[in-house]
């Protein structure tokens, strides 16, 4: 059996009457093992229901008067009686519309994906390769699995500076730790405050993902259920006998399942996310997570706040918050696509811990410099997106877009809703791409799928070698009509992303933003995700960061950290949730993970307890083992117990404090004299001392093999007050997401620290973007209290 | 089976009158045969011609295939006794009905492109074709209709779509019109 088969297309189009049992269950083991043959039936559905909607619209014209009387008058019995006659027409036109719907109920049904990634995730820490919904549940074991017990042995305080912005070594390949490694001690004191330079920042990229958790019965989750399925026939049924016709159907269906989502008022659909929790740095050496340059979150909260609501938690994301923005990272060196730097300070909430930044920049390419670029705009024209702040937002969008492009770009422009089109033809002629534009209207339901498989072969047949190649999905998500199966949809995409075609997400309005769709479907298709609410952030992310948003530098940029128990106690990866990678995953060159693009930075930040400090006990998630002692830290037994004493007593002596105050001055007394010995020392004595090891691996964007960088940190110590102001406003950034969420791990952040903390790092702030931060949390104070 | 009474007649009449002429009229190629077609097949039925071969619960599923049967042999009948081949017109050549609000306009623009591609289909591609979406029809009843077999209509449904969709992707945009509304 293949696609090829007539009973193929048979069955596709719900004409099982005479295919055998057997005819039916290979072709049903061909929909679920093949996706190119899913594919096909999608597209068939696609084309059937075209048919279906076009063809009786041909005109067709009736009798003549006279022709009609004749017949009238033929009839031999003239008995009064009103008979109702009934017409099986609806009925079998909704047989084959619920073919179409059992042909993807099949497909949901067979294709394991969404099972068994949900068991997965469920069950252990795959984390790489969880992308559809699972739930909050299986989220929260899977932490504590690998969140085990958590002791800390005791140390030294707070502040002590070090830290190193490492030049990137150009192209270092796979060798391991020290070889390329020279952390310049300085440099991030120094670091000029402002510089916000609007060019890179975080844009989008693909993204996370992963253990995605529960959803709030949204719709579009919905739909990736098989009980969903099997109801959708259920309800059309229902319909069928009431004689509805399909539209107002596909208007029905959505509301009747809104009226089961837990939330009613608000169809927007967001994954849960559970927090990262504190991990011991003795069991788990190694944080393993993929890179991240979507922004959307920060968008998308911006706009609850702008309306006074409070954004479901589920919608902060703090590693895209933290991303929105551009920081000041030294442009890399050599040939490597990206520089690192890092940078530990105190932690402002928690003052007993340590902050540490991670700091990832890709290299920028001037505007002029940028590779050809073959664009295919996916536009979602059906109803739901008439809104001002929808198609008509979108068509100024891609307007500017447009703008910038040069003589080298193509574009062409699919659209779609009922059924898909392409309306116009790879083009470098900008006043064609306009006129195509401007014609765009709104208008019927939407069926994403048949759309995204014309827009990748379009972008396919026009491939530009060595240039940029992505699909750009202008939507605000809610698929409503067709194959809307997530695995389905994703599976595909993830297939696409391979012959070398990227995608862009730009989610567009509210009250139905299918925000964990759109999340989904930027991290399969190496793609990144940026939420439009204004014409202002369109110019952020189409104009500003064009280059970033469209081409990408790295791809599937890995980070492993590997910290240092005799000095690092415990730690927790802020945000990167759906990130989450195991340590495994990090050398298997299959794992999918996030791109870089030009001129991106990427931000990330852990929280640290240095080695020797006690965790708080709502922070342990495991209970003590019994048979296993727990190691001491070696270079510090006796402070541990005094920690641990100063703790019983609830009353921190101002003793203590004093001591502490001394350990920190030892440690920043010791270490610029470390760095005079550093070429004798002994290397062991060198490695002790640092906290972590930075390591990543990317490929190029067209390549199979990644490559590897490490890079040491050595933390000095150093407190707050020298902490540079791109790391204050980070930890800002962090502090307003922590707050949003209501995270267990705020500490003693609060809206005015928060404040306090972003005003620190302002800046220059050229775009103004910064500043519009402070006012948010204004807004966010007022909203949260 | 009993001729249908005047009021049934008059209802088949209402719902087949024009799906019937459109179908006559893509065989015969002109309006005023295919009406002529229709015409006599609804005579035919209303003289009690029709035999009454299915149970009761199909017998209006039973009755529209008859018709559709009647019709086609009647206008291939007409066909071969004129022996004239005249195109097909295309739609927009047609006298249109009432304007009907712009989602109507719309949809036959961009139904025209549709019939455009149709139109390069193979003559029974295209009739199991229309059977199908435009009235339909099950594969066994357009069987039935066309008197091939289920699998001969399974195999030219498959291969005419399958054209259809390769022509499709080959479409230009302006064939295409914007209207996704069409559902």
């Amino acid at each position: 059996m293949n696609t090829d088969d007539p009973k193929f297309t048979a069955y596709a189009l719900g004409e099982k009457e005479d295919l055998t049992p057997a005819e039916c269950a290979e072709i049903e083991a061909l929909l679920a093992n093949n996706p190119l043959a899913s594919a096909e039936a999608v597209e068939m559905c696609a084309l059937a229901g075209r048919l279906r909607a076009e063809l009786p619209g041909e005109e067709a014209s009736a009798l003549l008067e006279d022709q009609r009387a004749t017949i009238l008058s033929a009839t031999a019995s003239q008995a009064p009686a009103a008979k109702v006659v009934r017409f099986p027409r609806r009925a079998l036109w909704w047989s084959a519309v619920a073919a179409c719907v059992v042909v993807s109920a099949v497909m949901a049904l067979l294709y394991p994906a969404l099972q068994a990634e949900k068991e997965a995730a469920r069950r252990s820490l795959a984390h790489g390769s969880l992308s559809l919904g699972t739930d909050a549940d299986g989220f929260v074991a899977d932490n504590s699995m690998t969140a085990p017990r958590i002791t800390l042995d005791p140390s030294f305080s707070t502040a002590s500076p070090t830290l190193g912005a490492v030049p990137l070594p150009a192209n270092a390949s796979a060798s391991p730790t020290l070889a390329q490694t020279v952390p310049t001690v300085s440099a991030l004191t120094t670091m000029n405050p402002a510089t916000t330079m609007p060019s890179a920042s975080a844009k989008m990229p693909q993204d996370r993902l992963s253990a995605a958790m529960t959803t709030k019965s949204l719709a579009s989750d919905r739909y990736a259920d098989n009980g969903f399925v099997k109801k959708g026939a259920g309800d059309l049924a229902d319909l069928q006998a009431r004689g509805l016709r399909e539209e107002e159907a596909a208007g029905l269906k959505r509301e009747t399942l809104l009226r089961q989502g837990n939330e009613p008022a608000n169809t927007e659909a967001f994954d849960a996310i559970a927090d990262n929790a504190f991990l011991t740095a003795r069991d788990n050496p190694l944080s393993t997570f993929s890179i991240d340059v979507d922004t959307a979150s920060y968008a998308i909260v911006r706009r609850f706040l702008s309306q006074n609501q409070r954004p479901p938690k589920g919608a902060v994301r703090i590693e895209e918050m933290l991303n929105y923005f551009t920081y000041n990272y030294p442009q890399p060196q050599g040939d490597a696509p990206f520089s690192a730097t890092m940078e530990a300070t105190a932690c402002p909430w928690n003052p007993e811990h340590r902050l540490v930044r991670i700091g990832l920049k890709g290299r920028e390419i001037a505007k002029d410099k940028r590779p050809a670029s073959n664009l295919v705009f996916l536009i979602d024209v059906s109803g739901s997106m008439q809104p001002g702040n929808k198609l008509p937002l979108l068509k100024q969008s891609l307007g500017l877009l447009i703008d910038q492009l040069g003589a080298e770009d193509r574009v062409s422009m699919v659209v779609y809703a009922g059924s898909s089109g392409c309306v116009l033809d790879p083009t470098n002629d900008k006043a064609q791409m306009r006129a195509a534009l401007g014609k765009l209207q709104a208008g019927g339901s939407t069926n994403g799928a048949s759309g995204l498989l014309l827009a990748y072969q379009l972008a396919e047949k026009s491939f530009v070698k060595g240039g940029t190649n992505r699909v750009i999905l202008a939507t605000d998500g809610d698929w409503n009509v067709g194959v809307t199966n997530q695995s389905d949809l994703l599976d595909l995409i993830a297939q696409k992303a391979k012959s070398g075609v990227f995608l862009t997400v730009l989610g567009f309005g509210m009250d139905n933003l299918k925000d964990s769709m759109m999340v989904k479907l930027a991290d399969r298709g190496n793609g990144n995700y940026a939420y439009l609410d204004t014409l202002l952030e369109a110019k952020k992310v189409l104009v500003e960061q064009l280059s970033g948003t469209l081409v990408t530098i790295a791809k599937d940029v890995k980070i492993q950290v590997e910290f240092n128990p005799a000095q690092v106690g415990a730690y927790r990866l802020i945000g990167y949730e759906k990130r989450m990678l195991a340590k495994e995953d990090f050398n298997d060159d299959k794992k999918d993970a996030g791109e870089i693009g030009a001129g991106h930075t990427v931000t990330a930040l852990y929280e640290v307890v240095p080695a020797g400090r006690e965790l708080l006990p709502s922070n342990k998630r495991v209970a003590a083992l019994k048979y296993q002692s727990e190691p001491a830290a070696p270079d510090a037994p006796a402070l541990r117990e005094s920690v641990i004493a100063e703790r019983s007593d609830a009353a921190p002596a101002g003793a203590e404090i004093a001591k502490k105050l001394d350990d920190r001055r030892l440690m920043a007394a010791a270490t610029p004299a470390r760095k005079e010995k550093a070429k004798v020392a002994p290397a062991s004595e060198h490695v002790a001392r640092e906290m972590l090891t930075l390591k990543l691996r990317y490929k190029e964007p067209e390549g199979d093999t990644s490559k590897l960088l490490e890079f040491p940190l050595t933390d000095s110590g150093a407190g707050w007050e020298r902490s540079s102001r791109d790391l204050r406003f980070a930890a800002a950034v962090a502090g307003y997401g922590m707050l949003l969420r209501d995270s267990p791990h705020k500490g003693q952040a609060t809206w005015s620290a928060v404040a306090e903390w972003a005003q620190e790092g302002l800046g220059a702030d050229a775009n103004g973007y910064r500043a519009e931060f402070l006012a948010l949390i204004e807004k966010a104070k007022a909203v949260t209290r | 089976m009993p001729a249908p009474d005047a009021p049934e007649l008059s209802a088949l009449l209402a719902r087949y009158e024009r799906p019937l002429v459109r179908y006559a009229q893509s065989i015969t190629g002109d309006l005023e045969s295919a009406r002529d077609v229709v015409q006599e097949t609804f005579i035919k039925l209303a003289r009690g011609e029709m035999k009454d071969g299915a149970a009761p619960e199909e017998h209006a599923r039973h009755t529209e295939a008859w018709l559709f049967t009647v019709a086609r042999n009647r206008a291939l009948d007409h066909q071969r006794k004129f022996s004239r081949i005249i195109p097909m017109p295309l739609p927009e050549d047609r006298p249109c009905g009432a304007p009907g609000p712009a989602a109507v306009l719309e949809r036959q623009e961009s139904a025209t492109s549709l019939f455009r591609l149709l139109d390069a289909l193979s003559e029974n591609q295209r009739e199991v074709i229309r059977l199908k979406f435009q009235n339909d029809l099950s594969y066994r009843e357009i069987a039935d209709i066309t008197q091939l077999s289920v699998t001969n209509v399974g195999f030219l449904l498959h291969t005419g779509l399958k054209k259809l969709r390769t022509l499709l992707r080959e479409q230009t945009p302006e064939d295409f019109g914007l209207s996704r509304s069409v559902l």
